[in-house]
């Protein structure tokens, strides 16, 4: 059972909990059957494309809220306009504005981690994070990538932040690195078309043609039939999500209004100090989970 | 009784028994009434035999044989007026309780009595918006129901006139409920048939569905036979879909506050957000160059 923890909120005592896990699949909206789709992020990656205004922040911050109630896991947030996910700035451990060099920054202190957890995982005879483990998920979320890998800094940074991205992608799965990334259209001038296929799963909210739609898809959707061209431009959060079925199907992101996600971002904000104390308190060392 | 219950039935007709399926039936029951039988006759002499004379023995037996053969033989010949009535039993259910609880009542009481009462429930189930959307909704599981399993037994029909090959039996339906979208149909295939026998079938199945669209898909790791039809005659995705995470965060459940609230902060004036109020940026000074 999760925990239930109490907090004050300064006025009075709250409630909190229970928690939720990023091991746990996470609410993307409704299929076109009006059945709620829920899709397990763990251990995978997901790009978001589509034109302004499809949906593509509403998913991201669908996404961002069910791992910022989660404690296990922690939020790294790079944000090129600053406000599509700048309320989850409490709960966040970083939060990157439209500043190339933290970017880069961030970036390179993940490699690092990530190489850390390779060796704790091997010296464990381990192969992947589970659920439990000594060290917690991450969820590096990046709205409107193109902003730094294409947009601001020097051609070497946009090479660099292109690489060390491609790296976190291609080996952050195993030690629980979760890459969300959300862009208008992901074409090879973007982001490198090596990173951009390893994304397994792609969110395509409505695009202007139906080139752009293979490219958040994949190439070839296209000619099966799957374009998202042909949502309606006044249905913004219907698009198409490729995930564990392999397969597009239709979905309708659920919406986080203003007030809502402020309302989430605190209770996640106190309900992370929260544990962080009891932890602080209560500070155990655990055994070693044994090899998965 | 063949030509009267198996004879030829008008397209659109729930049961199945189109003269070469009937015929089918007929050779199958004439199988079952010999093998069960013979199996029974077997068995009670063998047995018989063990407690009286042979003779005697023989003659239970062969008695026993014809009986067991001819319930076999009824059995199996009227399997499909058995199934139909099988098909239509949640109909026939709540018809009886509706219809016999009208009656009883009206016996108990008087009959004005009860047709009060019967007008107050129908107003109570029918008159709220959101009754009347279940009962209807639920209806139209009944419906669709009868609608895929007529669709199937199209289906069987033309492969039976095609190939000339034996009818194949139709899926069982298991479950079906509705969904903001429409109804969500479980099935389960027989013998003779798979999921990628369907493959572009699915327009048709929408359109026997007096649906929009009709998908089919596996609804099992384990079981190729188990299979989802998700039928769709709304587009539940044109209004907002809103987060269940709302629903974990108190403030959110308890405080309900007006939504045209736009959160300001009390620490940025809001100044300087139009563009009248930017001036033009200083020119650049000149680069590097000697003068």
């Amino acid at each position: 059972m999760s925990p239930v923890l109490v907090a004050d909120n300064g006025s009075d005592v709250v409630e909190l909990g229970p928690a939720l896990s990023i091991f746990d699949p996470v609410y993307f909206g409704i299929d076109e059957f009006g059945q709620p789709k829920r899709v397990p992020l763990i251990e995978r990656n997901i790009l978001i494309g589509g034109e302004p205004g499809s949906g593509k922040s509403g998913l991201l911050n669908g996404i961002v809220a069910h791992a910022a109630l989660s404690l296990d896991c922690r939020l790294m947030l790079l944000d090129g306009k600053r406000v599509e996910l700048g309320q989850w700035r409490k709960c966040a451990d970083v939060f990157v504005g439209p500043n190339i060099e933290q970017a880069l920054k961030l970036l390179k202190r993940l490699q690092i981690l990530m190489d850390r957890r390779y060796d704790y995982l091997e010296e464990c005879e381990r192969r992947k994070i589970i659920p439990g483990d000594v060290f917690t998920a991450i969820l590096l979320a990046i709205d409107e990538i193109a902003y730094f890998s294409a947009t601001v800094g020097t051609k070497q940074q946009k090479e660099e932040f292109n690489l060390l991205l491609r790296d976190l992608v291609a080996r952050g799965r195993a030690i629980g690195l979760i890459v969300a990334a959300a862009t208008q259209r992901p074409s090879s001038k973007i982001i490198d078309t090596d990173l951009r296929d390893l994304f397994a799963w792609r969110f395509a909210g409505r695009c202007t043609n139906d080139s752009s739609s293979d490219i958040v898809l994949g190439h070839g959707w296209v000619a099966k039939g799957w374009s998202a061209n042909a949502i309606s431009p006044n249905n913004p959060g219907a698009g198409l999500l490729i995930a564990e079925n392999g397969s597009p199907e239709l979905l309708k992101v659920a919406y986080l209004d203003d007030r809502t996600c402020a309302a989430i971002a605190a209770y996640a904000a106190t309900l992370r100090a929260t544990a962080a104390t009891e932890k602080a308190v209560s500070r155990v060392l655990r055994s070693v989970p044994p090899a998965a | 009784m063949e030509q009267g219950l198996f004879s030829k039935q008008p397209i659109g007709s729930v049961a199945i028994v189109e003269p070469p399926v009937s015929q089918w039936y007929a050779r199958r029951a004439r199988l079952a009434a010999i093998v069960v039988g013979l199996a029974s006759d077997a068995l009670v002499t063998a047995t018989a035999s063990v407690f009286c004379r042979l003779l005697l023995a023989v003659a239970l037996g062969a008695l026993t044989g014809v009986a067991f053969a001819l319930v076999a033989w009824v059995l199996v010949r009227v399997w499909p007026v058995l199934r139909v009535l099988w098909w239509w039993s949640i109909e026939i259910t709540a018809a009886v309780l509706v219809v016999g609880g009208w009656v009883v009542l009206a016996h108990l009481t008087v009959w004005w009595i009860a047709l009060a009462v019967l007008l107050v429930a129908a107003a109570g189930v029918f008159v709220p918006g959101r009754s009347r959307r279940c009962v209807w909704a639920w209806s139209w599981c009944l419906v669709v129901r009868h609608r895929l399993r007529l669709c199937f037994a199209t289906l069987v029909r033309s492969q039976v006139r095609t190939t000339g090959s034996r009818p194949v039996a139709l899926p069982l339906v298991l479950w079906a409920r509705p969904t903001l979208a429409g109804e969500r149909v479980w099935l389960w295939l027989r013998t003779g048939f798979a999921l990628e026998d369907l493959d572009g079938k699915a327009p048709g199945i929408a359109v026997a569905c007096i649906a929009k669209q009709v998908r089919l898909t596996g609804a099992s790791e384990r079981y190729a036979a188990l299979l989802r039809v998700d039928i769709a005659r709304r587009d539940p995705l044109t209004g907002r879909v809103e987060s269940p995470l709302a629903l974990l965060i108190p403030s959110l459940r308890n405080n309900k506050e007006a939504e045209s609230n736009v959160p300001v902060s009390p620490a940025v004036p809001p100044v300087g957000l139009e563009l009248a109020d930017i001036e033009d940026p200083a020119p650049e000074p000149p680069r590097g160059g000697r003068r």
